[in-house]
C-alpha cells in the first residue's frame, strides 16, 4: 500500500522522485481511522505543469495539519494555460484559450474514470476533491462510470468553486439570462450599444447530462461562492459560445443535433451529439458551440443532489467589502485554499474533512 | 534637423523597436504539457490522457505563435469580451453610506475605505485604487466621481466592532443603489471593554438514536457528565448522507441552567433573563426548507451562574456507527453573574 509519491515528471535528468516502498504505509498513520481512506485531488484550469504538483502537495499537507492521515493523489490533465514567464496571450486573451481548456477537460474524464475504478479496487474507500475546471474532469468520469454500471467507485466526491453548468446536475435552476454585461457590446471592439445577446442562442444540451442511470457516488458535496470571480468569467465565456467557426443551425432548439463547424476554407462539418454512451462530437460541441443556460454549479447554493456548503462562511472577513451583494468577488478568492496561508485557510480544508465534505472527522 | 532626416530617425528608431520586439517575442518559450498523471505508484503515469486536443499555445515554431496571436487579435470572442470588460471597467461608481452604533446613535469619525477595481483579465484579478473618508457628525460618508468594475466599502474606528454581510450591511433598497437621500446604513457595536472568558472549539460526534451525548463547556470536549447535553433522533435511524430527506429532532440543554436562542448581530451581552431548561427542534421531511443541518447560537446561562454563549453546527445525516458530527464553540465569562461577552482573543482563558 502506498500513501503518496512524488513523481519524476519534471525533475532534472538522473534525479530520483520520492518513492514508498510497495510495503510502507507512507504518509499513512498504522492504526488511524482515516488510514485507509483515499482522496484524489483534480486541478482545474490555466495551471502550469508546476502549479498541478503545487496544489496537489499542497492540499495534502492541509489536510494532514487536519487530522488526515489516510493516502492521497492527484489526476493531472492537459489543460491549457499561460504563465508570467510565458504570457504571450494578453490577459483577456487568456479566454480564448479557456474553451481549448474545457475540450480538454470533457476528453480528460475517460483516463480518470479508468483511475478512479483502479484506485476502488484497491483501496475500496476512495474521495474526490475536484476545483474549477476539474468538475468538468471528474464530474463527466464519474457519469462514464455510472453510465457504464461501474457500481460506486467513489465514497464522496465535493466539487469545489466548480466551473461546470449547474443545469447538469439540476434543470430546476433558474435559467441565467446573459444580461447586462453583454448587452451592449459592439464586436468592433468599440463601446458603441450593439446589441450581441440578451439570451441563449443554442439549445440546452446540459440537463441532467452528469446524472448518469446508476449513481458511482455515494455524497455529493458543493463548496460555493455565489460572487465568485473567475465564475462570473465563465459566465460571460460561456455566453459568448458559439465560437468562431462553430454554429447552431437549427431553429427553435430543435432538433438539438444541428451544430456544426466551419473551417476557414469553407468547408463545412456537421457535429453530433451521440449518445449518453457514445458521444460522438459531444465534448466538442459543449466546448466550443453550446451555451449552458445555468449559473455554474460552483455558484449557486442549492443544487438538487448536493449537499451545500458556503464558502465564505469559511473565510475570514473580505477586506475590501461589506456589501453581501459583493462580498469575495475579488479573484484570488477562487483558489483561496491553495493561495492563501494555511491558518487562513484551515476553516475551509477542516470543512473539507467535516461532514459536509468527506466525513472523516473522528 | 530638417523633416526628411527626422522622419527617417523615426523610421530607423520604429524598425530597430519593431525588431527588438520581435526578438523579445522569438527567446519566450512555449508551454509544454506532461502527460497527465496520478500518484499512486501502482498506476502512476499509467493512465495516459487519451484526448486528441492540440495544446494551444505550443505552437511548434514562431511564426505559428505569431499566426496565434495575430487570430486571437481578430478573435471575435476575445473582442467581444475586452468590449464587456472596458464597458464594465468604465461604469460610473459612487457611494452614499451613514453609520450608526447598537443604540442608534451616529458614529462620527469613523474611516471608510473604498477599494474601487477594474477587471484585468479571466484569471488575473483586479486593478485595485484605494479611497478614504472620514464620517461626519452625523455618521455620514460618501464616494462620488469614481469609475470602474465595482466599488467596495469597509468602515473601522477604534473602540468599535464591525461585521460584514447581511444585517451588519442594510442596503437602502432592493437595487441596493444609495443615494445622498438613500443611504447604506452600516451597524457598528460600541465596545465596552473585553474581559477574560474562556474559549473552546472542538468537534465531536452525537449519536443519532436519542441517546444524549454531553460535553463540558469550560473544558471543551465530551464528558459524561458535561453540562451541555445534545440528543438527536432520526427517522429512519439508517439514512443516506445527501440522500432522501428524513425526519429529525434535537434537544439541547444546559444541565442546571438554561439557553436562549439568538440572531443578534452582536452577541457581545448576554440578556439577564429569558433562558429555557431545553431548546427543541424538529424539522420533518417533506418541510419546504428541509436541511439536514442545524446552525444556532445561544447565549446559555450556566448552573455556576456564569454567563456566555455557544454556537452548534451540527450535521444530522452522518452513516457512521459512532454518530453523527458536531462543532461546538463556546465563549464563557466565568464572573458569575457578569453578562459582559466582548471577546478579546488576548485575553482568552485557556481551559
Amino acid at each position: 500500500m502506498v500513501c503518496s509519491i512524488i513523481s519524476t515528471d519534471r525533475l532534472p535528468s538522473g534525479v530520483q522522485g520520492l518513492k514508498y516502498g510497495a510495503n510502507s504505509q507512507g504518509l499513512s498513520l498504522p492504526g488511524d481511522p482515516t488510514q485507509n481512506d483515499y482522496i484524489l485531488f483534480v486541478h482545474g484550469w490555466n495551471v502550469p505543469p508546476w502549479e498541478k504538483d503545487a496544489y496537489a502537495e499542497t492540499a495534502l499537507k492541509r489536510l494532514y495539519w487536519q487530522g488526515y492521515k489516510g493516502k492521497f493523489g492527484t489526476f493531472e490533465w492537459p489543460t491549457t494555460y499561460t504563465t508570467l514567464t510565458n504570457d504571450f496571450f494578453s490577459n483577456l486573451q487568456k479566454v480564448a484559450i479557456y474553451d481549448d481548456g474545457e475540450f480538454s477537460a470533457w476528453q480528460s474524464a475517460t483516463p480518470l474514470e479508468q483511475l478512479l475504478v483502479g484506485l476502488h479496487n484497491t483501496y475500496g474507500t476512495v474521495d474526490v476533491l475536484a476545483h474549477s475546471m476539474g468538475n468538468v474532469v471528474a464530474g463527466e468520469a464519474l457519469r462514464i462510470a455510472g453510465q457504464s454500471g461501474a457500481g460506486q467507485l467513489v465514497n464522496t466526491y465535493v466539487a469545489t468553486q466548480a466551473a461546470v453548468p449547474g443545469h447538469c446536475y439540476d434543470p430546476t435552476l433558474p435559467d441565467a439570462l446573459y444580461d447586462y454585461y453583454i448587452t451592449s457590446i459592439d464586436l468592433s471592439g468599440g463601446l458603441s450599444p450593439v446589441s450581441l445577446n440578451t439570451t441563449t442562442t443554442t439549445p440546452n444540451i446540459y440537463d441532467n447530462w452528469l446524472v448518469p442511470p446508476n449513481q458511482s457516488v455515494g455524497t455529493h458535496g458543493n463548496f460555493y461562492n455565489v460572487n465568485d470571480y473567475a465564475l462570473y468569467y465563465w459566465r460571460l465565456d460561456q455566453a459568448l459560445k458559439p465560437d468562431s467557426g462553430y454554429s447552431y443551425l437549427g431553429t427553435n432548439f430543435q432538433p438539438v443535433d444541428d451544430f456544426a463547424y466551419m473551417s476557414g476554407l469553407g468547408a463545412i462539418t456537421s457535429l453530433h451529439l451521440g449518445t449518453a454512451g457514445q458521444v460522438q462530437d459531444r465534448y466538442e460541441i459543449m466546448a466550443y458551440a453550446s451555451q449552458p443556460w445555468s449559473n455554474a454549479l460552483g455558484a449557486v447554493p442549492n443544487v438538487a443532489g448536493f449537499a451545500p456548503q458556503k464558502l465564505p462562511s469559511l473565510w475570514l472577513p473580505d477586506p475590501f467589502e461589506t456589501d453581501p451583494s459583493k462580498l469575495y468577488s475579488d479573484h484570488p478568492w477562487h483558489s483561496a485554499q491553495f493561495r492563501f496561508t494555511n491558518a487562513d485557510q484551515a476553516n475551509y480544508w477542516h470543512a473539507l474533512l467535516g461532514q459536509n465534505g468527506f466525513d472523516l472527522l473522528p | 534637423m530638417s523633416n526628411r532626416s527626422f522622419l527617417v530617425g523615426i523610421l530607423v528608431v520604429g524598425l530597430l523597436l519593431l525588431g527588438g520586439w520581435w526578438f523579445w517575442k522569438s527567446k519566450r518559450v512555449p508551454p509544454v504539457e506532461a502527460p497527465a498523471k496520478a500518484a499512486p505508484a501502482s498506476s502512476v503515469n499509467t493512465v495516459a490522457h487519451s484526448g486528441t486536443t492540440s495544446q494551444p499555445g505550443t505552437p511548434a515554431d514562431k511564426s505559428a505563435l505569431a499566426a496565434q496571436i495575430a487570430a486571437l487579435e481578430q478573435n471575435p470572442k476575445v473582442k467581444a469580451i475586452e468590449a464587456a470588460v472596458a464597458k464594465m471597467n468604465a461604469a460610473s461608481q459612487y457611494f452614499y453610506g451613514k453609520i450608526i452604533d447598537q443604540y442608534g446613535h451616529p458614529v462620527a469619525g469613523a474611516t471608510a475605505t473604498g477599494t474601487l477595481m477594474q477587471m484585468e483579465g479571466v484569471d488575473t484579478g483586479t486593478k485595485k485604487d484605494f479611497y478614504t473618508t472620514q464620517s461626519d457628525d452625523n455618521g455620514c460618508f460618501e464616494f462620488t466621481n469614481l469609475h470602474g468594475w465595482q466599488l467596495g466599502v469597509v468602515v473601522k474606528k477604534d473602540g468599535y466592532e464591525m461585521g460584514q454581510g447581511a444585517g451588519f450591511y442594510e442596503a437602502p433598497n432592493a437595487q441596493d443603489k444609495t443615494s445622498s437621500e438613500q443611504r447604506a446604513i452600516f451597524h457598528m457595536w460600541k465596545l465596552q471593554g473585553a474581559e477574560p472568558m474562556v474559549h473552546t472549539k472542538f468537534d465531536s460526534r452525537v449519536p443519532y438514536d436519542g441517546q444524549t451525548a454531553a460535553f463540558d463547556i469550560l473544558a471543551g470536549r465530551k464528558a459524561s457528565s458535561g453540562d451541555l447535553q445534545i440528543t438527536l433522533t432520526r427517522n429512519p435511524l439508517q439514512v443516506q448522507r445527501g440522500g432522501a430527506p428524513f425526519d429529525w429532532s434535537v434537544q439541547i440543554q444546559v444541565a442546571g441552567g438554561g439557553l436562549v436562542e439568538t440572531s443578534d448581530l452582536y452577541p457581545d451581552e448576554a440578556p439577564e433573563g429569558g433562558y429555557q431548561p431545553m431548546f427543541a427542534f424538529s424539522m420533518t421531511k417533506d418541510a419546504a426548507n428541509w436541511t439536514q443541518r442545524l446552525t444556532q447560537t445561544y447565549y446559555i446561562h450556566t448552573a455556576n451562574g456564569d454567563y456566555g454563549r455557544v454556537n452548534i453546527d451540527l450535521t444530522t445525516d452522518s452513516e457512521r456507527p459512532q454518530g453523527t458530527g458536531i462543532t461546538i464553540e463556546t465563549w464563557l465569562n466565568p464572573v458569575p453573574g457578569d453578562r459582559n461577552l466582548e471577546y478579546d482573543p488576548a485575553q482568552a482563558i485557556k481551559p
